[in-house]
């Protein structure tokens, strides 16, 4: 997932709305979605929420979905305004459109890592490095300039390599580094040249991107500033109108290649920041979806509601973090384990958010096969040990006199529970004092985070990431071109991980992946990764065929529609 | 009066260059947050980050920035915001009908509230109206706006399952109803405190007028009472009513912000805040100075208005 500037969109609401950070990916429609685990209907993944028809059942439905696509409109929170529509002017923008206007070649949801067709009717992997794509017959929103024509091989090159070239977007290492060129040699082919192999080249670290991967018109593309005023892609949705960036609204696409689907007649972002408003927005029927702060929360509105309201609950891939340095006192690698072994993670999370989350290893358990097991995380990295943590620190000669700065941004309350909770569990388990120090989010993300300008200890919560590698980029020397931010140096851990980067074996990538993140707590990898929050999100019963529990792949579900009868 | 404004006038481009200088160079402090680097983000390599910092001209010193600054507000240009690269007086100009819609129909309840409050607590004073309404202005200024804006939302949602309308500004002319539902119940809430404010001062003001022997020689002369009262003693006890319905003005602008992030309007009030957490320069250059002249011309309407409200004032 992209991420360039996701804590400047977050501030607005955070500044203001107290609430868990662990909440996906900052853009509201995500909350449709949900960005965890499986719904609690007990479906599989890839099906949406439902069950098995009768074929009464399948007519009733099939009339419910007609009558859906030509008078419902879904309407989803967003919690602040966008500086610009434009998708490679903006984060937020960017994550909204990217599936309901703009295609894509293909997505891979986090939890299979396998590739849904999107526009590409074939996937060819004709070495490591190189690749064909086949595409559908798909064709533009029918709005002036571009009049719904074809969708073409030159547009997915425009998009590829324009969005590229893009200050406004967010460039992955695979964008930046690993993405070599593309050709269109006729209107329907597609063909992708890597500089070298690279295993996650289908998750949104790779080709999927979300706002690297949209493919816009390739006219668009040349002019990129044609996208302040009007969006044109070829998904299931047409942008209709916004409000000085914010209340946007979407309408079913007429050249939408699924017909009949979708089944919705369009789609409307309303503008909400405070949470109470849109807790009575949706009691009120406002809105179809909202996530909750906590579940205490949710369990109110499902009171107030009754069987109006279906509250899900995922495990969120946001994960709270203690990282200390890895240069100077920190330098001594049990200098680093003892910090961890410090840490009382059972006691965080029932002080955090009253025991509602799950300890986590590097890789969030949400992951599954790319995680560390239970069995693997309980005996190092997620044990608390005060008595040997201070032994190590005392044959570390680690002077005891230092005061621990703890600095974290003011972006709400969690933020500063975390950082108290963090110091007091240091001070009365390796017997140290420590400080908190909050910043505000400009000096704390450039001077601190980035610029790597802390004396002892950062905490944070990860985004929610969709693929398994950005977690694991913190154990590197460079982080996004720049030195890692606790100047932790490790070359074998860093060859480890480019060396598993650029397996292209599913099954022996994932298990280095769990290899190297067994090496970073070794070696005591100085970003300690303590638990993931469960995330609460309301859906209104009318909503159908809901996907929830496998990331962005919701909002791309052609299913949903909404039946109020 | 017009040598007087004239005056008043004069001291306009030296106030506006003050404060123009000492936006520009506070935001370009040393240890003020670099918006590159808020723009660039995690995966921004340096390159890319100095790419970024040159589109927004901040690669410059600081004294071209301001030259290159000057040179475009004198040819009415102020620039693009750094976050969404559109030009600033437009994105301003596209939210101010919603803010003053907000500012209008608060000003006007606080008037109407304060004063007729206040003249009916001064003509019954020291009766159960006069305590009632006197008790109305201590919890008008002792409860935060910001509290009574969500119990606002809270407390319909809970009792009636009702929230405000939400999706954005509906025009007046469009539909009276929705728009009125969207900002009178905000408008009068944030006019609650001010008008206890003006309620007092109004009550105080027409006390000492109301001992005033003109008005007891209006009542001798047999007048109405509601010619007295309105005619007589309101007109004299307008001047420091006017200049407190001023300063509610200008301190409305500013409040705008609350209301606008409590009902998610998105106005001029919410632009100013996102933009400052955003370090978006242009938009707070703009803005600071917009506000100053907003703020002189206010000033200059009251210090005027006194002239017309009393005619013992004369200006030189």
């Amino acid at each position: 997932m992209e991420r360039s500037n996701y804590w400047t969109q977050r501030v607005g609401r955070r500044r203001f709305v107290a609430g868990a950070a662990a909440g996906g990916v900052g853009v509201a429609g995500l909350a449709l979605t949900g960005c965890g685990d499986d719904d609690d209907d007990g479906d599989s993944p890839t099906q949406p929420a439902g069950g098995s028809q009768t074929p009464d059942d399948s007519a009733a439905k099939d009339a419910a979905k007609k009558k859906s696509q030509e008078s419902e409109t879904l309407q989803v929170r967003h919690n602040a305004p966008f500086a610009s529509i434009n998708p490679w002017k903006g984060l937020d923008s960017g994550l909204t459109w990217c599936w309901w206007i703009y295609d894509h070649l293909f997505y891979t949801p986090f939890d299979t890592l396998k590739p849904e067709l999107m526009l590409a009717s074939s996937i060819e992997q004709i070495d490591p490095m190189n690749f064909t794509f086949k595409l559908k017959d798909s064709k533009f929103h029918n709005k002036a300039p571009i009049n719904g024509r074809a969708v073409t091989a030159l547009d997915v090159k425009a998009s590829f390599e324009e969005s590229k070239k893009q200050p406004g977007v967010s460039q992955t290492t695979f964008w930046s580094a690993i993405f070599d060129s593309i050709t269109a040699p006729d209107d329907k082919t597609v063909n992708i040249k890597l500089k070298f192999p690279y295993g996650w080249w289908n998750t949104t670290d790779g080709l999927s991107g979300p706002i690297n991967g949209s493919i816009v018109p390739e006219e668009w593309a040349k002019d990129p500033n044609k996208m302040d005023t009007d969006l044109i892609g070829s998904q299931r949705y047409e942008f209709v109108s916004h409000q000085n960036g914010a209340n946007f609204k979407m309408k079913r696409s007429t050249t939408w290649r699924d017909a009949p689907a979708p089944y919705l007649t369009g789609i409307e972002y309303k503008l909400i920041q405070e949470q109470a408003a849109a807790i009575a927005a949706f009691q009120d029927g406002q809105i179809d979806s909202l996530g909750f702060n906590n579940k205490l929360e949710a369990d109110q509105v499902k009171g107030q509601m009754g069987d109006k309201v279906d509250v899900v609950s995922e495990q969120s891939r946001s994960v709270w973090t203690t990282q200390v340095r890895g240069d100077g006192p920190y330098a001594n690698p049990n200098v680093r384990k003892a910090f961890n072994l410090a840490l009382d993670r059972d006691e965080i999370i029932d002080l955090l958010v009253l025991g509602d989350g799950v300890k986590s290893g590097p890789i969030p358990p949400s992951f599954g096969t790319a995680a560390l097991t239970e069995q693997e995380l309980e005996a190092t990295y997620w044990k608390t040990d005060p008595a040997e943590a201070k032994k190590m620190l005392s044959a570390a000669a680690f002077p005891m006199d230092r005061e621990i700065e703890i600095k974290f941004a003011t972006l709400g309350d969690n933020f500063a529970k975390y950082a108290e909770i963090v110091a007091a569990q240091i001070k009365r388990n390796l017997g140290l004092n420590t400080k908190i120090v909050g910043e505000d989010l400009g000096t704390w993300l450039q001077q601190s985070l980035y610029g790597g300008n802390y004396k002892d200890l950062i905490i944070y919560p990860t985004l929610a990431y969709e693929s398994p590698p950005t977690y694991i980029i913190m154990f590197t020397k460079s982080i996004g071109g720049r030195p890692n931010w606790g100047n932790y140096v490790n070359e074998a851990l860093t060859a480890a991980v480019q060396k598993a980067d650029t397996t292209t074996d599913d099954a022996d990538r994932l298990s280095q992946y769990k290899a190297l993140q067994k090496m970073a707590i070794e070696d005591g990898a100085p970003n300690f990764v303590t638990h993931a929050n469960n995330s609460y999100t309301g859906y209104q019963t009318y909503l159908k065929d809901r996907v929830t529990g496998r990331g962005s792949f919701g909002l791309f579900n052609n299913e949903l529609y909404i039946d109020k009868s | 009066m017009r040598q007087y404004t004239l005056r008043r006038l004069s001291y306009v481009p030296i106030v506006v260059i003050a404060v123009s200088l000492i936006t520009f160079f506070t935001l370009r402090l040393p240890w003020v947050t670099d918006p590159a680097i808020l723009m660039c983000g995690m995966n921004c390599s340096v390159e890319n980050e100095q790419i970024i910092r040159e589109s927004m001209g901040l690669d410059e010193s600081v004294g071209v920035q301001f030259m290159n600054y000057l040179k475009d507000v004198v040819t009415g240009d102020f620039g693009l915001t750094f976050r969404g690269q559109q030009p600033v007086a437009q994105e301003i100009i596209n939210r101010l009908p919603v803010t003053f819609e907000i500012m209008g129909l608060a000003m006007f309840f606080t008037t109407v509230m304060g004063v007729t409050f206040g003249v009916l607590s001064a003509v019954k004073q020291n009766t159960f109206t006069d305590y009632g309404l006197r008790v109305f202005a201590v919890l008008g200024q002792a409860i935060p706006d910001f509290f009574l804006l969500v119990l606002l939302i809270v407390l319909p949602s809970l009792w009636w399952n009702y929230s405000p309308p939400v999706g954005g500004h509906v025009s007046i002319f469009e539909d009276p109803w929705t728009n009125l539902r969207l900002y009178v119940p905000p408008a009068f809430v944030v006019a609650l405190s001010s008008s206890a404010v003006l309620m007092r001062v109004t009550r105080s003001s027409m006390l000492e007028v109301l001992r005033q022997d003109y008005v007891r020689t209006a009542r001798a002369k047999g007048l109405s009472e509601n010619v007295v009262i309105l005619s007589h003693s309101l007109r004299n006890a307008l001047v420091p009513i006017v200049t407190i319905i001023g300063s509610y003005l200008i301190a409305l602008f500013f409040g705008s912000v609350i209301i606008e992030l409590v009902f998610s309007i998105n106005g001029v009030g919410q632009f100013l805040l996102t933009s400052a957490l955003a370090y978006d320069f242009p938009v707070l250059q703009f803005l600071v100075l917009y506000t100053a002249l907003v703020i002189m011309v206010i000033n200059l309407a009251i210090d005027l208005s006194y002239a017309l409200l009393d005619p013992r004032v004369k200006y030189r």
